[in-house]
């Protein structure tokens, strides 16, 4: 791939991969240093890539590696147990929030397996096919944990609406 | 009138995505506001602007870096060859001109040395000529000695004795 290929394809799939990092990452810092970081890693490697369709794939997929190295690292300096965990949000986090914005805090609640595959099946339209290619995983997997994700969503929004 | 389906069956379990289920084709109010929310989030998060930031920032940087390098190695290179020239041609002038300055002095050595052994060998020559001589004359048969004339050979023939 030329340089010139290699930067028209890459631009058509900024937004996406920004958006699948911050899913990830969750902090619009690292999710631009990543997407930086990938873009640079495959630029060097740039002459072994072929513009067919995987491409797409094959970015989504280094930005996951990439995102959930990053993550493995930063829990080992911090107790980042909120990338992990399906824990309480705080109550202060609510106030003057309208269901919409709920509903994203609850999102960010998922663990990530769960946000990756919701925010690549429901909010980037991907086929579970596709969705399993990026993650490498089973379609299954892929089913399940979207399946397990909507459920929790479901199972919050209840909560809300139950609690006024 | 449409089947009401059962969102727990067919959204939840992962089968229909948010975009095949129609508004009012759901089995009661709650998975209805649940699933207008779902639907908001996804299009707000669509609608979200992403920063504005440069996709090649990384890799802009990792090519000025790149060629940096190259000049500071290719300057090195070149600092190295011409120091090496530098060096060889200093020895070469300095030998030269050592050269130029011991030349005479050498020649006038030689001079005397040549000198030397010439009166040596003049010497020898003379010292080997008398010796040579002499064994001609003691070892020389006695028949040779027939026409040796006493007269004109002997060096006491004017010698008189009476006017001692």
């Amino acid at each position: 791939m030329t340089d010139s290929d290699f930067e028209k394809q890459i631009l058509q799939y900024k937004k996406k991969l920004y958006r699948f990092a911050l899913s990830i990452l969750k902090q619009k810092e690292d999710a631009q240093d990543a997407v930086q970081e990938v873009v640079l890693r495959m630029w060097k490697k740039r002459e072994l890539l072929n513009s067919d369709e995987n491409f797409e794939s094959y970015c989504m997929n280094s930005i996951k590696n990439y995102a959930l190295d990053l993550l493995r690292k930063k829990r080992n300096f911090q107790n980042y147990k909120e990338f992990t965990s399906t824990g309480n949000i705080a109550p202060e986090e609510f106030e003057n929030k309208d269901l919409i914005e709920r509903m994203q805090l609850f999102l960010k609640q998922l663990p990530v397996q769960q946000r990756m595959t919701i925010e690549l099946k429901d909010f980037q339209g991907y086929e579970y096919e596709e969705v399993s290619a990026i993650l490498e995983i089973s379609v299954n997997a892929a089913r399940v944990n979207v399946s397990r994700g909507r459920k929790r969503l479901y199972e919050k929004f209840k909560e809300e609406i139950s609690n006024g | 009138m449409a089947k009401k389906i059962k969102i727990a069956e067919e959204f939840l379990e992962g089968k229909l995505s948010v975009d095949e289920i129609e508004a009012g084709n759901l089995e009661n109010s709650m998975d209805e506001e649940f699933i207008d929310t779902y639907r908001k989030v996804i299009s707000k998060n669509s609608e979200e602007e992403i920063p504005n930031f440069n996709l090649f920032e990384k890799t802009a940087f990792q090519q000025k870096k790149e060629r940096s390098n190259s000049f500071k190695r290719t300057f090195s290179y070149a600092a190295t060859v011409v120091a090496l020239i530098g060096f060889f041609s200093l020895f070469f002038y300095f030998s030269t001109i050592r050269k130029q300055h011991t030349q005479p002095v050498k020649i006038a050595e030689t001079q005397k040395e040549v000198i030397q052994v010439l009166l040596l060998f003049s010497e020898e020559l003379n010292k080997t000529l008398k010796n040579f001589d002499e064994a001609t004359t003691a070892f020389q048969p006695f028949a040779d000695y027939k026409n040796y004339s006493i007269e004109f050979n002997n060096p006491i023939k004017n010698f008189k004795i009476n006017e001692l």
